[in-house]
């Protein structure tokens, strides 16, 4: 009863770490990639192609950048949120913009001069442009966010470089893996990779349910 | 702040250059009220960028474009969507949003803060006089091509613009699409309230709807005037060619040659 409560409390963990990270990357980059995605400039396709090798970027290094960061002889060592939910938070959003971004910049460069024209044509306002295509990209754009949610949720390395697998304070579910194969109790990880993944599933499950009701809606 | 409602609209001297070429070179012609005026030409000929000027969603380098006793081109931003509010410009392929062609019709007027009754009336009344009742709860996706170009007439026609602008209504449709989408042109025009400009690329169409004629090419006007004067009358060599249908000929020639390919047949008719 006691390992499933601490098992419970480490999903929840996770999931909240995850979805929130998810969330302040999403409300950077889906702005971002909405404002560049509808514009010409020169240098945007370095730019796009910053955004897209920074999708594949290794968690592990991103945890080490922050790391550096957070330190105590870091530039933010004073704010002393090394090893705290609140550094996890920040690594995976760095590891999320990029996707987020890149997916929706992708998606609005291809889609968005009809959109534009369309709105301006009807007699719209720049509020109605920039809301016409946020809506009429939404099904690709949430696709970025499922992408990034399920990136953070599974990542490890930064977790563990950054949060510092503390038990009931920073541990992850990806990091207690870790630590339950690294003691040798290869079926308890076992059986937190099952729970992770059917977890992950659900709310894939739920979040492809919002997409789809986006498209049809 | 340019009138809402107008009779007449008149293009000066109008130039537009694409990458520093130039698309249109001193275009200049005007369109009345209760009259259908088509622009046509050949592809590239500047038809759509006229268009576009006009409704501006491009910027031209020079000239005027007169409505209501204003240019529209020296509008303040402020005031460029109100132009745009009072004229409807419906493009070749009609972009509907991804919601039931109703709500698409709606769009225009929740845009002008249409209250909502009103909205839903004009709306329906749109749906029926545009036979859209079949598709009016369908999404763009389920729709034909000539069912969109119908949604995007009406939606372009719920508002009651001044000006109406049509690029290729008829285009890569249906011949009976097509024929319902010129009944409701002539209709507008009996009605007497709308200056109709649109493009085509189909000469009998032309004969058959429009009352004035403005003959495009490679970005300049070569003529204008009325559908007779054009036709039967034609002034300009070019426009004698381009309504004989010799322009049409020489264009696939040149891209036959062009393609390293020279059909006998058009070389016999040379």
């Amino acid at each position: 009863m006691g390992w499933q409560s601490d098992m419970t409390s480490v999903l929840g963990f996770s999931i909240i770490v995850s979805a929130t990270a998810t969330a302040i990357a999403a409300a950077v980059a889906i702005p971002l990639g909405i404002f560049m995605g509808m514009r010409e400039f020169k240098g945007k396709a370095v730019i796009v192609n910053l955004f897209n090798s920074f999708m594949g970027f290794p968690p592990v290094v991103m945890g080490v950048l922050i790391y550096l960061l957070l330190s105590k002889a870091g530039p933010l060592g004073f704010l002393g949120l090394l090893y705290t939910p609140t550094a996890i938070i920040i690594a995976q959003c760095f590891l999320c913009i990029p996707i987020i971004a890149g997916i929706t910049i992708s998606s609005i460069t291809n889609h968005s001069k009809k959109i534009i024209e369309t709105t301006l044509a009807l007699g719209g306002s720049r509020t109605d442009v920039y809301e016409n295509v946020f809506s009429e990209n939404l099904v690709p754009i949430l696709s970025g966010v499922m992408v990034g949610f399920g990136q953070n949720l599974s990542e490890v390395g930064a977790s563990m470089i950054v949060g510092g697998n503390i038990s009931f304070f920073t541990q992850t579910i990806t990091t207690a893996i870790v630590t339950f194969t690294g003691q040798g109790r290869a079926m308890d990880a076992l059986l937190l990779g099952t729970v992770l993944i059917v977890t992950a599933f659900f709310i894939m499950f739920a979040l492809t349910i919002l997409q789809l009701r986006a498209r049809r809606s | 702040m340019v009138s809402t409602s107008f009779d007449e609209i008149r293009v000066e001297g109008l130039y537009f250059h694409y990458e520093k070429k130039p698309a249109l070179k001193e275009v200049g012609f005007s369109a009345k009220k209760g009259r259908i005026t088509a622009v046509i030409g050949p592809n590239g000929a500047g038809k759509t960028t006229l268009f576009k000027v006009i409704d501006l969603l491009a910027r031209a380098s020079s000239g005027r474009v007169f409505a209501g006793g204003k240019d529209v081109l020296a509008l303040p931003p402020a005031e460029a969507r109100a132009w745009r509010q009072s004229i409807s410009f419906v493009m070749q392929e009609p972009y509907l949003f991804n919601m039931s062609v109703r709500q698409n019709l709606a769009v225009p007027l929740k845009m002008r803060k249409i209250p909502r009754s009103k909205i839903d009336r004009i709306v329906q009344d749109a749906i029926i006089k545009f036979g859209l009742g079949e598709i009016a709860e369908k999404k763009p996706f389920r729709v034909s091509s000539g069912e969109r170009k119908r949604a995007g007439l009406a939606r372009a026609l719920v508002t009651e613009p001044a000006l109406l602008i049509l690029d290729e209504p008829t285009a890569s449709i249906d011949p009976e699409a097509s024929y319902l989408i010129e009944q409701y042109l002539k209709d507008l025009r009996a009605e007497g309230r709308t200056i109709i400009m649109m493009s085509t690329h189909d000469l009998f169409q032309a004969r058959r709807l429009a009352d004035d004629v403005a003959l495009l090419f490679k970005g300049e006007l070569i003529e204008a005037g009325t559908k007779d004067d054009i036709f039967d009358r034609p002034r300009n060599e070019i426009t004698r060619k381009f309504v004989n249908g010799e322009i049409l000929v020489e264009n696939v020639r040149e891209s036959c040659e062009a393609l390293g390919r020279a059909p006998s047949t058009l070389r016999s008719t040379g």
